[in-house]
């Protein structure tokens, strides 16, 4: 592959495998995933947990430690001065440069996110200060503005406050409001609203678009809320057994899944117009990924599955605009 | 409300001034930290225990930094050279109206009195404990985050040299060590006048006595070495847990430097448990060091070291030399008492589910 990106492309990842060396056997977290974002746009990855979601966007920040090791892939991504550069081969001190910098990073629990012995201001003035030379005074004061931005009230007097004198939602509004200090090209936003209560929720959410806007990032959002997919995502890709199963832009998704699971997910979604009898659900759980064999991860419980399903891994099918689906189903012999 | 804690909510209050007048606006950035340590400030004094072991503390670090000043006798002069008519008499008890020119107190088999010679211990008692424990924990507390931190190899390496120090029972091992190092202790004290003079002035000591100085220093440099293993492993599982949080994760998710992880984010994390732990600690370091000496390692007469003095005592013991035995181990009692009963009030400051029922009766007035 080449080391070249589209003028609007933010990050090209290709055959991405991590895998973790334990005891018990070795686990194939990822395995050959792509994902593309384009400048400004939403991208949503979605799957159940412990399908490798979390583990492949940290692969690509550079956060995975032992015993997790990267084993292939490429993962390019053009900085703001126009350089691009592949984040799998940087060192740790260049890909320390880029996080918090060039990208940020929004874990789901707000209130482990922040360190009980520092004020709200502290988070956001230590991460501007980290990577940007300019003084404590100023960077404190655009601290107040980022916490304006995020829609705190009273910014003057929160900036001050400790995490436990904060709400939850108040805490995911500052971990927000450091992740976007530096005014990152991508947003990583793993799970972001799962610890709040739906309400929030829905207000985080708008906050993370209209700071998409404002500040004209690309936000990759992790989830396994359907909801929240349908009303933010520009594109979606569906993961399942750490490998991508299908991805296509979101109204696609919604309207003409391919892939077996992508069906089956959505029909999981409860309805609130339609009354229906029982919740529908995908039987069996998430496969083991310990010493993984050839074959669609998603066989087992698959309605469709069939022998080849089981011998070989499934095969990139283009359906086109964009569609791709991983499915023997779609496979033209 | 207690005075103990008004005393200490002013001096909190005059050293917030002080800094507001360096830097404006340090105090309204800071109100809440300040609430903070007021709120601990009072539940440490709500409790009994910490406001006797502190009274304790404050006692033993009165006669440790002006004991020497106030001792009415010198240490190294033996009054049963000037005065032969002693000779029979010594050690001479405690003795009331009758005493025929000598100490109240009683006296050790020199003729010295024995309480101006405990006034003096209290210096090297404090300074040896203090200095042991200070730079052990420095060393552990290294050792400790690194290997807690780095994890994997770097880990292996460190924790098994820290189980190799710990699986020697430490005060065999400090012998040993104090004995090997005692001779060329000795000669650098010997070829280094201004070394010698720190040392004597430190611990309240004739610098003239290099030989045994360089005892005391032995010992102490031997406890070190023993002491810093049990810190490397609290801190280190400490940091084990700490690192596993989110903030941890989210700072270097945030391009934060590992050295900032580590002094930030890290170590004030980890302060509280450390802090008891020293402050117990203090106690320990006290008695072992007393031991060593006890058992002819450390210093030799005429140095006031109470371990020295109670082992001086015993070929005289019982009739003949409780009371010094009483005099020295009442000294070490209160040392090592003191420290004790402020580690155990300040693991109930720092623990959140005793504090919580102090600090709600507190709160209302702290926050006034």
């Amino acid at each position: 592959m080449s080391s070249t990106l589209p003028k609007n492309q933010v990050l090209a990842v290709r055959d991405l495998s991590v895998r973790f060396y334990t005891y018990a056997g070795v686990v194939h977290a990822v395995s050959q995933a792509y994902l593309d974002v384009f400048e400004g746009e939403t991208v949503a990855l979605v799957g159940e947990t412990g399908c490798g979601k979390s583990v492949f966007t940290k692969a690509i920040t550079g956060l995975i430690d032992p015993p997790g090791r990267i084993e292939t892939g490429q993962a390019l991504f053009r900085k703001r001065d126009g350089t691009i550069v592949d984040l799998i081969k940087l060192s740790p001190e260049e890909i320390r440069e880029i996080r918090g910098n060039e990208i940020a990073y929004i874990f789901q629990d707000p209130s482990s996110s922040l360190d009980p012995l520092y004020t709200a201001g502290d988070h956001i003035a230590e991460t501007i200060l980290e990577h940007r030379p300019i003084t404590k005074d100023e960077a404190y004061q655009e601290a107040v503005q980022l916490l304006r931005d995020v829609l705190i009230p009273n910014p003057e007097v929160r900036v001050k406050n400790y995490p436990h004198e904060l709400s939850g939602g108040m805490r995911q509004r500052v971990v927000i409001a450091t992740a976007i200090s530096n005014k990152p090209r991508l947003l990583i936003a793993d799970e972001p609203t799962t610890n709040l209560d739906v309400t929030v929720q829905a207000q985080i959410l708008d906050l993370l678009r209209g700071l998409k806007e404002k500040y004209k990032m690309s936000l990759l959002l992790i989830t396994h809320n359907l909801g929240v997919v349908a009303e933010t995502a520009d594109r979606v890709y569906v993961m399942y057994g750490g490998r991508i199963a299908e991805t296509a832009d979101v109204n696609t998704i919604f309207e003409a899944p391919m892939h077996p699971y992508t069906q089956l997910l959505l029909r999981a979604v409860p309805n609130p117009l339609k009354r229906i009898e029982r919740l529908e659900s995908i039987p069996g759980t998430v496969p083991n990924l310990i010493d993984m064999k050839p074959g669609c991860p998603f066989a087992p419980r698959c309605p469709f599955a069939m022998e080849i399903c089981r011998r070989e891994d499934p095969p990139r099918i283009d359906l086109g605009n964009g569609h791709v689906v991983h499915c023997w189903l779609h496979a033209k012999r | 409300m207690n005075p103990v804690y008004r005393f200490g909510s002013w001096l909190i209050d005059k050293y917030a001034g002080l800094r507001e007048k360096i830097s404006p606006g340090w105090l309204e950035k800071n109100r809440s930290k300040l609430v903070e340590t007021k709120l601990s400030v009072y539940v440490f004094t709500a409790s009994r225990i910490g406001l006797t072991g502190l009274a304790l503390v404050v006692i033993t670090l009165f006669l440790a930094i002006f004991g020497p000043f106030i001792a009415w006798e010198p240490y190294d002069v033996y009054p049963i050279l000037n005065k032969p008519e002693l000779a029979g008499k010594l050690p001479h008890p405690p003795c009331f109206g009758d005493c025929e020119g000598l100490p109240m107190f009683g006296t050790d088999q020199y003729g010295r009195d024995v309480l101006s010679l405990v006034v003096r211990g209290f210096r090297i008692a404090l300074v040896m404990s203090i200095i042991i424990v200070v730079t052990s924990s420095l060393i552990g507390i290294v050792i400790g985050l690194v290997s807690g931190y780095f994890g994997g190899l770097v880990d292996e390496i460190l924790m098994r040299f820290t189980d190799m120090m710990l699986a020697f029972p430490g005060l065999i091992l400090a012998i040993a060590f104090s004995l090997t190092l005692r001779l060329s202790l000795r000669d650098f004290l010997m070829a280094n006048p201004t070394a010698t003079s720190i040392v004597a002035s430190l611990f309240a000591l004739n610098p003239k006595d290099a030989p045994n100085l360089a005892n005391l220093l032995s010992v102490f440099l031997a406890l070190i070495l023993v002491w810093w293993p049990p810190y490397a492993r609290v801190v280190r599982g400490s940091v084990l847990s700490v690192k596993e949080q989110g903030f941890i994760e989210a700072a270097k998710a945030l391009g934060l430097s590992t050295w900032k992880i580590l002094t930030r984010h890290i170590f004030p994390n980890i302060m509280s448990p450390l802090l008891v732990m020293v402050t117990f600690d203090f106690a320990t370091a006290t008695l072992s060091s007393a031991a060593l000496s006890f058992l002819g390692l450390g210093p030799q007469p005429p140095v006031p070291d109470l371990g020295l003095i109670i082992s001086q005592a015993g070929q005289y013991f019982p009739e003949r030399s409780w009371w010094i035995v009483i005099e020295a181990g009442t000294a070490l009692l209160l040392i090592s008492l003191g420290w004790n009963l402020v580690g155990d009030a300040l693991r109930d400051v720092f623990d959140p589910k005793t504090r919580r029922s102090i600090e709600l009766k507190a709160k209302i007035e702290v926050r006034k």
